[in-house]
């Protein structure tokens, strides 16, 4: 009898301090980073751009490219956009500066354009001055849909200054991204002034598209090129089966011949996870999480995340922070998920905190800070 | 009444057993274009699936598209005569493809894969087309009847 009274005690006394050692964890987990907002009333915002001089550009789906100045965001709009077709998801997409912005005052914007019948991934450049897109040139067109779903159409530089340009598939056209002689379902490179680098993978070969730099894709929003120079870039997959891929060129990335999701119908895509001769996601998830932007972490205000892959997560509704031991993901954290908002892009900013903007009519800008440094 | 609304449902899972089949065989045929060869069991395996996960939304989507064609058919043979086998086979040849019109119209897609080709429309409306046949074929009897009872 007592010594029951004693284990129970022991046991007892066990409990209180797992209970508690959890709860210290869980205050330590929760209380390293914090969330303050930095803009409101963004409608869809879609990218975000740092500039120079500190400000930022932000794309709105909706056809307007907006100025945040110190923390502010500016009631005029940047003018001198083309004409875009907007409806649905389909809009203003990507913005991205020049490598050489600071002498060229260049920048790099993706929208799509045409009607509901021909539709289209397009890119401009053009030139920033003040508060106005001047020597605005289409460097890129992509191949027609007949649908505003999937468009991918995000962009990133290589180190040799070339451009890749994400183009989903179109959604009622999936077959294509395995076909060679349409750009739908593909990464794409180009030079900056819309001609073809004479060393892309299928340059030169009969009846297939020479812009072609990957394929096998089905509706990419995301792609950067990291700090070792791979190039990593995510894709929504159907009904589960989002990817993270790294991408080679010249490869195929298996959508719609192989695939981990189903259609949102129910009914399969593929009975094939795997096939020769087609690239196997680094990770997957099921069900869906709808990635949409990613950074890599590689600034000085959080050191314990340097090297992360974060993703903004739509459908998911937090941000998913990856810690990759070489090509692997080793660990997975969800973040923001009490927020409950969709996660549309998310940057590292040159001041090495971390900028996310959320999808919705009240869009916000929120910047992720260590918790010490929030101002109260 | 009874008689009609069980034939009803009845008609509708067999087009959307039909529908489903083809469906699957479609797809399949696309993932071969792609240079991969799918295999007897691999292919049972997939139209058993399909069954399973794509068989309720299509039944949704056939039986709502059948019960508007019907009402039409029996109305227009009602009121404007000729044959009554032939207003259901119009039933039958319209109510999917103009089912899949609307989606796309409304959502900007085809939510059914395989009807995203002329090729697999036509197939698909071939399984309705079939389906509204017996339908019409079994419910003559009771027309006939109704139209006796009226005169």
């Amino acid at each position: 009898m007592n010594n029951n009274h004693k284990m129970v005690k022991r046991f007892g006394i066990g409990l209180c301090l797992l209970v508690a050692s959890t709860i210290t964890y869980a205050e330590t987990a929760t209380t390293n980073y914090q969330v303050s907002t930095v803009v409101n009333k963004l409608k869809f915002p879609w990218s975000l751009a740092f500039l120079p001089n500190n400000d930022m550009l932000v794309s709105e789906r909706g056809g307007s490219l907006r100025m945040i100045r110190d923390g502010k965001l500016l009631e005029q709009k940047i003018t001198g956009l083309p004409e875009i077709y907007v409806r649905g998801p389909a809009g203003l997409f990507d913005v991205v500066l020049d490598p050489n912005f600071s002498s060229n005052q260049k920048l790099y914007i993706s929208y799509s354009g045409g009607s509901a019948d021909n539709n289209y991934v397009e890119v401009i450049s053009a030139t920033l001055q003040d508060m106005a897109l001047k020597q605005t040139k289409v460097i890129f067109t992509g191949s027609p849909r007949n649908t505003p779903h999937h468009h991918g159409a995000r962009m990133a530089f290589l180190p040799d200054d070339t451009l890749l340009i994400t183009a989903g598939d179109g959604f009622n056209m999936r077959d294509q991204a395995q076909s060679l002689d349409s750009m739908l379902g593909k990464v794409l490179r180009i030079n900056t002034d819309g001609s073809i680098p004479a060393d892309n993978p299928f340059i030169g070969e009969k009846g297939i598209r020479p812009e072609i730099y990957t394929y096998g894709h089905r509706n990419p929003q995301a792609i950067l090129i990291s700090k070792s120079n791979k190039i990593w870039l995510h894709e929504h997959g159907p009904k589960g089966g989002d990817e993270l891929n790294l991408l080679k060129p010249g490869l195929n990335y298996g959508w719609p011949a192989i695939t981990h999701g189903i259609d949102y119908s129910g009914a399969i895509i593929s009975p094939f996870t795997e096939a020769e001769c087609m690239e196997q996601p680094i990770k997957y998830w099921i069900p869906s999480i709808a990635p949409a932007g990613m950074t890599e972490y590689q600034g000085d205000i959080f050191p314990q995340w340097q090297g992360n892959l974060f993703i903004a997560a739509l459908a998911g509704q937090s941000v998913r922070r990856l810690v990759l031991d070489g090509n692997k993901v080793i660990e997975e954290e969800v973040m923001l998920a009490d927020r409950n908002q969709r996660i549309r892009d998310i940057r590292t900013g040159p001041d090495g905190y971390i900028y996310i903007l959320t999808d919705s009519p009240q869009g916000q800008l929120l910047k992720l800070m260590p918790k010490s440094t929030v101002k109260h | 009444m009874v008689k009609t609304s069980v034939l009803f449902i009845g008609i509708s899972l067999l087009a959307t057993l039909l529908v489903c089949i083809v469906s699957t065989q479609i797809i399949l045929a696309e993932v071969q274009s792609f240079g991969l060869s799918v295999s007897i069991p691999v292919r049972l395996h997939a139209t058993m699936t399909d069954l399973v996960g794509l068989g309720p939304i299509l039944f949704l989507i056939i039986a709502s598209g059948f019960l508007i064609g019907f009402i039409i058919a029996k109305y227009a043979y009602q009121f404007i005569g000729g044959n009554r086998t032939a207003w259901f086979i119009a039933a039958g040849c319209t109510t999917f493809p103009l089912t899949m019109y609307l989606i796309q119209y409304t959502m900007g897609l085809t939510v059914i894969a395989s009807a995203r080709t002329p090729l697999g429309l036509f197939l698909i409306t071939c399984c309705c087309i079939v389906s509204t046949w017996i339908y019409a074929r079994l419910t003559l009897n009771n027309s006939n009847d109704n139209k006796t009872v009226q005169n």
